[in-house]
């Protein structure tokens, strides 16, 4: 009877009922249940997070984090639980398309896509030398494919230019270290987060782009001071010791100043510096330039606060510095990543537990395109202009070391220049975005238009990019394919297949041999069946470079691991989980000693005018958005947690002046184009500073063409722009 | 482009179709094996053991949610966490996060991780009609029994928190459970596990001090008065709560659901109220002045005389049935809409239904008599007796007139007792009756030519625009209050349909009536007219109801931008 008026039970209660289940999985939803689990690394940012996939017949149904996984120890953000969305998106890519003569995107099988881009490209290159065709590619895809992608285009196809979205985010680290450290060698490892008792955070907000590796800062133990560099009192200022606002762009400043203080003080690790290092005298003499008047009025930070900085640097026992896209992308990164640098060198704090100049990575496979891209570096983090390099990549792989270009590739701006300026014609982009990503994505987009061959290779038809393209191949994403990555430590992980791709998309492992065979060079990759073949062969490639990872014996090997860190020479040597570098103080450069580089400090190309009075900032709006969101506006749960549309962060001082009311419309122009938005006051920006988050449309066209002269990485976050109303 | 000849170029052979079967081959399972940890135990247990209480509650306590608001950092792991691990559908989410900072100057953000606070006196209980809500006795959590709601969403209006959230491909509601069989597992709640911080414990709270003290543990900023269903849920810092600071969505206008089928109840079921009162008026005045000179009787439409076929009891029963029907299209199960009555010692909803029913048989009742009255002068035989007293059709007509008043005074407490500040105020009453006055007046001066009530009319409308527009009072108010919002959106994204709402009722509820009262129109002219008055006015009150919907801001757990 009471079941008749009161029921506790009944189909809609079971639906979410749940129930224990197996593989340490705790319980879970009862229709859910899985019939094995397995652990694959996520693909968006460069934590390199473990999910355990729970599957049923070899097929994921549903995620979580792994518990046993180095990194993450059970914790993903949401891009992470919600990474199998994107997989089940109605509008996947499942067929190639062609352009039809009436300009419209049409339905075409395999082999007429991959005819026409073949007979194409080489029409041009026939016509226009080989330097008149071009990729940008990705850091999102496995080392594998990165390396199949480079070694075909320039040993195989015999073309030049390559570059991948990786300069957008990554290249300031990697030549940095490469200068300083003689290889691009991050040193640390995440344990470190652990063991510091001072953090730095340099242009690093990882609450919100990083929320794994904040994890690992709130497992640390020592109560640490929590020192926070950022013009924006971010959700990672917030929770600072000490949060320094200074203004945009001026860290370089800062830095100099910390080490003009660190040196006056004599606060520095003398025989540290004595014995492993190289040009610390001409950077003693160099910050004699930044006294503290000096960087008070640059920073807008207070002497008390700068002093007190310094202090804290020299009374912590293990300091470690780390930085991203705030210092990566600047008109002077490379610098500003080898002033924090020559910070943790004249401090002595790198090598030793808890320390060390750490550059946070952004996309999944970023270090993986760092080493093995082919594209500005040779595979193996060689040099294209070094012979004897070539020699041996020759050797190793078996081709004509005459295959091998002795000429560097144009980087990312040069050839998005050569795409404006007609002498590059034709342009093939994989699993990248440029239009909604790249500086001044309207010329982009007017050059791209212009382009007698735009091939696309993406998950989605429909990205910006795909758009325009004349051939759009259907590829299969993260979860549907087999490969490594490694993370922003060093450390090597496994993508599994866990999923069937859509329709007739393949891998960009499949599609890259059929090109190569098509193109007349598969002979190239025919030992190759497997992405694990691609990778026993980059192992023979790493011997005796510093990322040697020839001690890995297979996918199973790192499978069973938990990953496993470059340099992996042998199990005996390399063994520990979590290993950091440079514990001897010596260096990958020929002298084994850390090089100090400097340069004067120089203002950004533009500053705020009466016409254009703010500095717009762009950065990572939520933890729910990955880059031009092509792939996470697809989960309708990550959909919930970032706002439909576009909003501005502006000082209320500033809306004040402009009569503006909260969360209404107004235009944010630059020189370079508009972007409507939603008028978001808030006193965390600072007055005549404005923030834009860069995943909506238009937000990174309105930032401009200026390039750190080393790295090329664009400047993304420093322009001038005006608030209109309307 | 003069292309190369595409069919002179080398073929991927078979290669193509190798690799077409080969990427739907999955691997993973056969080539890495199963996962190594088979035990039925949860391999996070070691991370989140310190997150949960070491104890069942003893009487007098039960579980809550603690955020410790120094370690959330906003990553939101947990909305998603709790997603996944609770199978929920798509875009279904039992947990947000919102954001604070200070509107002013001060440089201060802060995040808020928010689920169901199973509260010590919730309110998604005390409204629930069907008792889909169960308190439990020892844990304290707040389970919903999915397969005992028929998705009247009542629970969505009753809640401050924005927390039941409404299935439409089930009709049914659901929400978070606290994870009650992890817990009863020793496992943490699915956010708890998640949380890269730590920053969501489960502890134990002493139920009867919860909401004496709000500042200590529920005062943040923004978030509704706790008093009301007494949330269990702690926020702590090391700072202490901060009441400065505002949600980072306070300045968000959003007008809130509609809720169509009730919009069209509740003037239906005004003016069927409306109706049964003024016949029940009119009908005594008659009988009272039966020896006198009758009212109105000159410009009598349809006159009064028995015992014709009693139309106007048809037609207010038919009011009432189609209110009755239109209620059951707001049912997710209509199929189980008797259940309605259950929750009638703290529902008003229940109250409301009941009363309903009440009035559908007394209504019924009196049409039954009057058809009696009216088959017997028809077929004379058949002796009335008893049922031609007119005593006893006067009381019929004297209770259904009460049920109306109660099922106005339970419709219109179904609304006041919700926390939406525009609802939870003596002024929806006033509301309903005057609807009720208007479109029931309407409809009955079609049927009787009551010249009375193109009186009655223009005074009601002017007085219910009067109230309707005391919302505007507050346009200018300092803080973004739920009455704010309410302003702005008749002023701005709604002002169309308010200012049409308003010439409706003007035209319909004050000009023709007066019109017609001043004698200018006459004759065959007056029932088109009449219908034309009623027609206006009922489209006036259900753009006033859309908007009494819409613009009944509810509070909110703060949001996120």
């Amino acid at each position: 009877m009471v079941d008749f008026f009161r029921r506790f039970d009944g189909p809609l209660t079971r639906e979410l009922v749940r129930s224990p289940g197996n593989f340490g999985l705790g319980q879970i939803p009862e229709r859910l249940q899985p019939d094995g689990a397995t652990t694959l690394v996520c693909g968006y940012c460069s934590t390199g997070c473990g999910l355990k996939a729970h599957l049923r017949n070899g097929e994921a149904i549903n995620l979580s984090a792994d518990t046993n996984y180095p990194v993450n120890m059970g914790m993903a953000c949401p891009k992470g639980w919600e990474a199998l969305a994107p997989l089940e998106a109605s509008d996947r890519a499942t067929a190639p398309m062609l352009r039809n003569g009436r300009g419209t995107l049409e339905t075409a099988t395999w082999d007429s896509a991959i005819k026409t881009f073949v007979s194409r490209f080489k029409d041009i290159m026939e016509k226009h030398g080989p330097e008149s065709v071009a990729f940008l590619s990705t850091g999102q895809i496995p080392t594998e494919e990165m390396f199949m992608l480079g070694t075909l285009f320039k040993f195989g196809m015999g073309a030049l230019h390559a570059d991948a979205n990786t300069r957008q985010c990554m290249a300031t680290a990697h030549v940095a270290y490469k200068q300083a450290f003689g290889f691009d060698s991050p040193p640390f490892t995440y344990k470190d987060f652990e063991l510091s008792d001072v953090l730095v955070f340099v242009g690093a907000n990882p609450c919100i782009a990083h929320p794994i590796l904040w994890e690992r800062v709130m497992m640390n133990k020592n109560n640490p001071k929590i020192l926070v560099v950022d013009p924006r009192l971010t959700e990672t200022a917030m929770t600072a010791t000490q949060h320094y606002a200074i203004q945009p762009k001026s860290d370089l400043t800062l830095l100099y100043g910390l080490a003009h203080i660190l040196i006056r003080e004599n606060w520095i690790d003398r025989d540290f510096i004595d014995s492993h290092v190289t040009g610390y005298e001409s950077f003693a003499k160099h910050v004699q330039d930044y006294p503290p008047d000096v960087v008070t009025r640059t920073t807008g930070i207070s002497h008390a606060d700068l002093e007190r900085f310094a202090r804290m640097i020299h009374e912590g026992k293990s300091v470690s510095f780390w930085w991203t896209m705030g210092v990566n992308q600047s008109h002077e990164a490379v610098r500003t990543a080898q002033a924090i640098i020559n910070l943790a060198l004249i401090t002595g704090n790198i090598g030793k537990p808890g320390t060390g100049a750490n550059s946070i990575t952004g996309q999944v496979n970023a270090m993986g395109s760092r080493l093995f891209s082919n594209t500005t570096s040779m595979v193996g983090g060689r040099d294209f202009l070094d012979a004897q390099h070539r020699q041996d990549v020759a050797n190793i792989m078996g081709i004509d070391v005459a295959k091998i270009p002795a000429k560097n590739s144009m980087a990312y701006d040069q050839i998005v220049e050569g795409v404006c300026n007609g002498t590059i014609k034709g342009l093939w982009v994989i699993a990248t975005n440029p239009i909604a990503s790249w500086v001044e994505g309207e010329k982009l987009k007017a050059g791209m238009e212009k382009l007698e061959c735009l091939m696309v290779q993406d998950m989605y038809a429909n990205t910006d990019t795909a758009r325009l393209a004349h051939i759009v191949l259907p590829a299969a994403g993260w979860g549907e394919k087999e490969g490594t990555v490694i993370n922003s430590e060093r450390r090597i992980g496994l993508f599994k297949k866990i999923a069937r791709a859509p329709g007739q998309a393949l891998t960009d492992f499949y599609i890259l041999r059929l090109i190569a065979e098509y193109w007349g060079c598969g002979d190239m990759f025919e030992n190759l069946h497997s992405p694990e073949d691609v990778f026993q062969l980059m192992k023979k490639l790493s011997v005796g470079r510093p990322c040697d990872f020839s001690g890995i014996r297979d996918y199973i090997h790192i499978n069973e691991k938990g990953g496993i860190q470059w340099p992996y020479r042998d199990v005996s040597a390399d063994e520990a989980q979590e290993r950091r570098l440079f514990a001897d103080g010596r260096f990958f450069t020929a002298d084994g000693k850390a090089r100090m580089l400097f340069d004067p400090v120089r203002p950004p190309a533009e500053k705020a005018t009466p016409e254009f009075p703010f500095v717009l900032l762009t950065g990572r709006g939520s933890s729910a958005q990955w880059h031009t969101n092509t792939r996470t506006g697809k989960s309708a749960v990550l959909r919930k947690l970032y706002p439909k549309e576009c909003y501005v962060e502006i000082h209320p001082s500033d809306a004040g002046r402009l009569r503006l009311a909260p969360e209404e419309w107004v235009t944010v122009r630059t020189r370079r184009g508009i972007v409507k938005a939603r008028a978001f006051f808030a006193a965390t920006v600072q007055p005549g500073q404005i923030f834009l988050p860069m995943h909506y449309d238009g937000v990174n066209g309105l930032t401009q063409s200026e390039f750190d002269p080393y790295s090329r990485q664009p400047s993304y976050k420093h322009c001038a722009a005006r608030v209109e109303k309307g | 482009m003069p292309a190369m000849s595409i069919d002179s170029l080398p073929t991927g052979g078979g290669l193509l179709a190798l690799f077409l079967s080969e990427q739907q081959s999955l691997t993973a399972v056969e080539r890495f094996s199963a996962y190594h940890d088979e035990s039925n135990g949860h391999g996070q247990e070691r991370y989140y053991r310190n997150l949960l209480p070491v104890r069942e509650p003893l009487p007098g306590e039960q579980f809550a949610f603690e955020v410790d608001l120094d370690r959330c950092s906003g990553c939101k792991a947990c909305v998603t966490a709790c997603h996944s691990l609770n199978g929920l559908d798509d875009d279904e989410t039992w947990r947000s996060v919102g954001l604070l900072h200070d509107p002013a100057q001060k440089r201060m953000q802060q995040t808020v991780t928010t689920a169901c606070h199973h509260c010590a006196d919730p309110a998604c209980a005390n409204g629930c009609p069907t008792l889909a809500y169960e308190k439990d006795p020892v844990t304290g959590i707040v389970k919903h029994l999915d397969d005992q709601c028929f998705g009247c969403q009542y629970c969505l209006l009753k809640c401050p928190y924005d927390v039941p959230q409404y299935s439409k491909k089930r009709g049914i509601v659901r929400k978070c459970d606290m994870c009650v069989g992890r817990l009863r597992a020793g496992e943490a709640p699915a956010c708890v596990q998640a949380c890269p911080t730590q920053a969501i414990r489960i502890v134990l709270v002493e139920t009867k001090t919860i909401g004496l003290d709000p500042d200590k543990s529920f005062g943040l900023a923004g978030t509704p008065d706790p008093a009301y269903t007494k949330p269990t849920t702690r926020y702590v810092s090391k700072h202490g709560l901060q009441p400065a600071l505002q949600p980072v969505d306070a300045h968000q206008i959003r007008p809130e659901h509609a809720h169509m089928p009730l919009v069209f109840m509740l003037v239906a079921s005004q003016m069927a109220a409306g109706f049964w009162i003024f016949h029940a008026l009119r009908t005594m005045t008659r009988f009272v002045g039966a020896s006198g000179p009758s009212t109105g009787s000159g410009t009598a439409l349809t006159p009064l005389q028995h015992p014709e076929f009693p139309i106007t009891e048809s037609i207010g029963l038919a009011l009432v049935f189609l209110s009755l029907g239109l209620s059951l299209l707001h049912l997710g199960r209509p199929m189980l809409a008797w259940k309605a009555f259950l929750g009638w010692r703290r529902s008003w909803l229940s109250r409301e239904v009941i009363a309903f029913g009440g009035l559908a048989g007394t209504a019924s009742l009196t049409l039954l008599l009057s058809l009696i009255k009216w088959f017997n002068s028809v077929f004379p035989p058949i002796d009335p007796g008893l049922f031609s007293k007119p005593a006893l059709a006067l009381s019929c007509l004297a209770g259904t007139s009460l049920m109306c008043l109660a099922v106005l005074y339970a419709s219109a407490m179904v609304y006041r007792d919700t926390p939406r500040p525009l609802w939870a105020t003596r002024l929806t009453l006033w509301r309903f009756s005057l609807s009720a006055i208007l479109c029931g007046g309407a409809v009955y001066f079609i049927l009787t030519g009551w010249k009375l009530i193109l009186f009655i009319l223009p005074v009601t409308l002017l007085v219910k625009l009067a109230l309707e527009a005391r919302v505007l009072n507050h346009r200018e108010d300092d803080d973004p209050n739920p009455l704010w919002k309410a302003a702005q959106l008749i002023t701005n994204q709604l002002g169309r349909i308010w200012r049409l709402r308003v010439t409706l009722g003007l035209i319909g509820g004050a000009g023709l009536p007066l019109l017609m009262a001043s004698g200018i129109v006459s004759g065959s002219g007056l029932a088109i007219w009449a219908l034309f008055i009623t027609l206006l006015i009922a489209a006036g009150e259900l753009l006033e109801r859309y908007l009494f919907f819409t613009t009944g801001i509810a509070p909110r757990m703060p949001g996120g931008r």
